[in-house]
């Protein structure tokens, strides 16, 4: 057999039909997509486009990667590169400009901060992490993957990933010591 | 406040925390996720070129071929297309199968097993729409050169 009848029949067994592959995957997709954008109809949308593009990039797709590290590779870059775009970061600055005219609110929001149960404050701290700690703490915690894993998945190199594990933990640790302080 | 193994004890409860707090309402509802499957397939139908497709139905029109035997007839074309993108191919072909257009059985050749294509009647019926399209074109084009000179 040819090499490229291989890697084409390769494919045929690995991607099932669009439908499939949606039924499978959207879920797991769309809580990464929001881990990323914190936003649900966002997400949604980010989400049909990495199905599109997933069907584009069936020639990239070599088979050393399983099927899920794969779409999450795409939806990762998808995130940023959203994430990147012009439109995006002009709401955002708008949103902090917003934060800093009414300073008096976010006394309002520390006092609700209290409340929080144990997992929302977990779950406040790590959404909170800047991008590059918060996708490795959510890839190793919530989905369970290797430092190889999370390596390919969002294209740094496992020693960074490592380091940046490492960071991300003592992040959280540090947030927690200023809300228990604030208390 | 918390040492390092603390910590990891802590981060391993950030599924359930997540779970509960801002996924809570993160899924698909039925009809969202339906009308996701219409788009993603509307998108992906439109980023075939509808001559690659006629090309490939073609080369199987009166015998079944292997991916790689298709990929040489239209290499064979003049337009070579898929030269440095076999794999481009293959998305072609996984979706003719997807859409019923083509039929693929696996073939033992030599004791290694290959994938035919031939067509299906609905490829027929698909490929000769797409023919009689291809003529009328051919029949404006003609007639707008012949109006040139």
């Amino acid at each position: 057999m040819q090499a490229e009848e291989v890697r084409g029949a390769f494919i045929h067994e690995q991607i099932h039909s669009i439908d499939e592959l949606i039924d499978l995957y959207s879920d797991d997709l769309l809580r990464l997509i929001f881990s990323y954008v914190h936003n649900k109809a966002t997400a949604e949308d980010l989400l049909q486009e990495v199905f599109v593009k997933c069907y584009k990039q069936i020639s990239f797709f070599r088979g050393e990667a399983n099927i899920k590290t794969w779409l999450y590779r795409i939806a990762v870059n998808q995130c940023k590169d959203y994430l990147k775009s012009w439109h995006v970061r002009k709401v955002m600055l708008h949103e902090k400009w917003n934060q800093f005219v009414h300073k008096s609110r976010e006394n309002e929001l520390e006092k609700t901060v209290l409340q929080l149960t144990e997992k929302e404050v977990l779950a406040n701290v790590v959404m909170t992490l800047p991008m590059k700690y918060r996708e490795i703490i959510y890839l190793f915690f919530y989905e369970d993957y290797s430092i190889t894993e999370i390596s390919e998945i969002i294209s740094v190199n496992p020693n960074t990933v490592k380091t940046r594990l490492k960071r991300g933990k003592e992040l959280v640790k540090l947030e927690y010591e200023r809300r228990n302080r604030d208390e | 406040m918390r040492g390092g193994t603390e910590m990891n004890e802590q981060l391993k409860q950030l599924k359930e925390a997540f779970d509960s707090t801002y996924f809570h309402k993160v899924q698909l509802s039925k009809d969202r996720k339906k009308q996701i499957k219409r788009i993603v397939r509307e998108k992906i139908a439109f980023s075939y070129e509808a001559d690659v497709v006629e090309e490939v139905l073609l080369a199987i029109k009166n015998k079944a071929l292997s991916g790689f035997d298709i990929l040489k007839a239209l290499r064979l074309s003049d337009r070579n297309r898929f030269e440095n993108s076999e794999g481009e191919l293959y998305a072609y072909l996984h979706y003719l199968e997807q859409e019923r257009m083509l039929i693929g059985h696996w073939i033992d050749v030599d004791g290694s097993k290959s994938k035919y294509y031939s067509l299906s009647t609905k490829g027929i019926k698909y490929l000769n729409k797409l023919q009689k399209v291809t003529k009328s074109k051919q029949v404006l084009f003609n007639r707008l050169e012949g109006e040139r000179t």
